[in-house]
């Protein structure tokens, strides 16, 4: 079965309290474990430990993790790896608290990736037998789960063709110079199941190592609004949105982190699958790729990164 | 209170305790490149050419490096000022006023309170 999704971000903050009152009390994460400069926490509807880890000192990206179906498939991503001219380590059960043993290694891009068969089960949080909806007393935007993330890359292709090749992910939308220039991607968004991405890749200068966002899923265009809404009362600095993207017509909003990272709350647009033919978009319609009604280009979403 | 200046636009605008610049910028009807407002993205950087800020939160050293500050640049969104300050935003920082409205209507309430020593009323402050 091989990679199931992101499993976790883990990310710089320069402020821990500031940063806990932003993903606990505003987005609505729960802590599930406090140890040291680290909180660990997770979405009502996510089953596994955690999702996110916040660490003080500096911002930006640490690591992102994959997790996958069987122990067995590490083998397997270890072999593929290797082929594709990627070093992986093992990595040992507890070198993440919750987490079992696994891979590690540097993308392309620099970004340190970790996959991981298991994580401690914690359940989700409306149970497992004759659910309600959800949690009554959600904190906040209340999100659901960890959904995306966008890493930035000097060169996009190499880390794309290595989410492609070693972890046998599909690409459901490019973005492209021109189309002349169809084998040239600026960015992509990679899913692994049925989702618009799992992954996505953005390319530029000196962008490497760097982090766009982490996102989180929400239902629908209203819970969209509604998390916009809690971010006004909240004084939360808003970068763009609420809009719709053409790319993934996902409905979202930006916006950043007490330290400064961008986060986004994302709704999805349609079902992704592997026979589905892959959307390209062209440089010079970024904007409508951007947003389905203003169709600017905001002059922050493509510079700014953490 | 402070008194802050900015070089170029010829107007010195009053801060209110703990403002960061920015904010008091935004509040008075100036806009300048900004992003994330909480120091993660270094896009606000100004100098200092006179007075004293002191930062509300951390700013990284992968953000603004120790030899930018002491050049005296600083992230103004997270600086507040402990003294009258002179500040140059640099060309790529395009200050500029984007609501004359309330930058007439700013000036002149700091005018009056100077002469005057009473503000005007029940104005809206926000």
């Amino acid at each position: 079965m091989g990679i199931l999704r992101l499993g976790y971000a883990h990310i710089r903050v320069t402020d821990l309290e500031a940063a806990k009152r932003h993903y606990i009390y505003t987005m609505g994460l729960r802590p599930t474990l406090e140890v040291g400069n680290r909180v660990y926490l997770k979405g009502w509807d996510e089953w596994d430990h955690h999702s996110v880890v916040l660490e003080e000192g500096g911002v930006g990206v640490v690591k992102v993790g994959f997790k996958v179906a069987k122990v067995e498939d590490l083998d397997d991503i270890e072999a593929k790896a290797r082929t594709f001219g990627v070093t992986t380590e093992r990595m040992s059960k507890g070198d993440n608290p919750e987490v079992s043993d696994g891979l590690r290694f540097f993308l392309p891009s620099m970004h340190t990736i970790e996959v991981y068969h298991e994580q401690t089960l914690v359940g989700l949080e409306v149970g497992d037998v004759n659910p309600f909806p959800f949690p009554r007393d959600l904190m906040g935007i209340g999100v659901p789960r960890l959904d995306h993330a966008l890493l930035g890359c000097d060169e996009v292709n190499t880390s794309e063709q290595f989410f492609i090749d070693v972890f046998g992910m599909f690409p459901v939308e490019r973005l492209v110079p021109d189309m002349d220039h169809q084998d040239v991607s600026v960015a992509t968004w990679l899913s692994n199941g049925n989702r618009t991405h799992d992954i996505a890749l953005i390319g530029g200068e000196n962008y490497s190592g760097k982090l766009h966002h982490i996102a989180f899923q929400l239902e629908d265009w209203n819970a969209i609004l509604r998390a916009g809404q809690i971010m006004a009362i909240d004084d939360v600095p808003v970068d763009l949105g609420p809009t719709q993207h053409n790319i993934t017509r996902g409905k979202t909003i930006y916006y950043f982190d007490p330290a400064g990272n961008r986060n986004e709350v994302f709704a999805d647009g349609y079902v992704a699958q592997r026979d589905r033919p892959c959307v390209l978009w062209s440089l010079d319609l970024l904007g409508r790729g951007l947003s389905t009604v203003d169709r600017n280009l905001n002059e922050t979403f493509l510079t700014v990164f953490s | 209170m402070s008194a802050v200046t900015l070089v170029g636009m010829d107007v010195t605008l009053e801060s209110r305790e703990g403002e960061p610049l920015t904010s008091t910028l935004l509040r008075t009807g100036y806009m300048m490149r900004l992003a994330c407002k909480r120091g993660g993205c270094g896009l606000c950087r100004v100098h200092v050419d006179s007075g004293v800020t002191e930062y509300n939160s951390t700013v990284a050293e992968t953000v603004l490096p120790s030899w930018e500050r002491e050049q005296g640049i600083i992230l103004a969104c997270r600086s507040v000022p402990v003294s009258d300050v002179t500040i140059s935003v640099p060309e790529e920082g395009r200050l500029r006023c984007i609501a004359p409205l309330i930058t007439q209507y700013v000036l002149r309430e700091q005018d009056r309170v100077r002469h005057r020593g009473t503000p005007m009323g029940d104005t809206a402050t926000e």
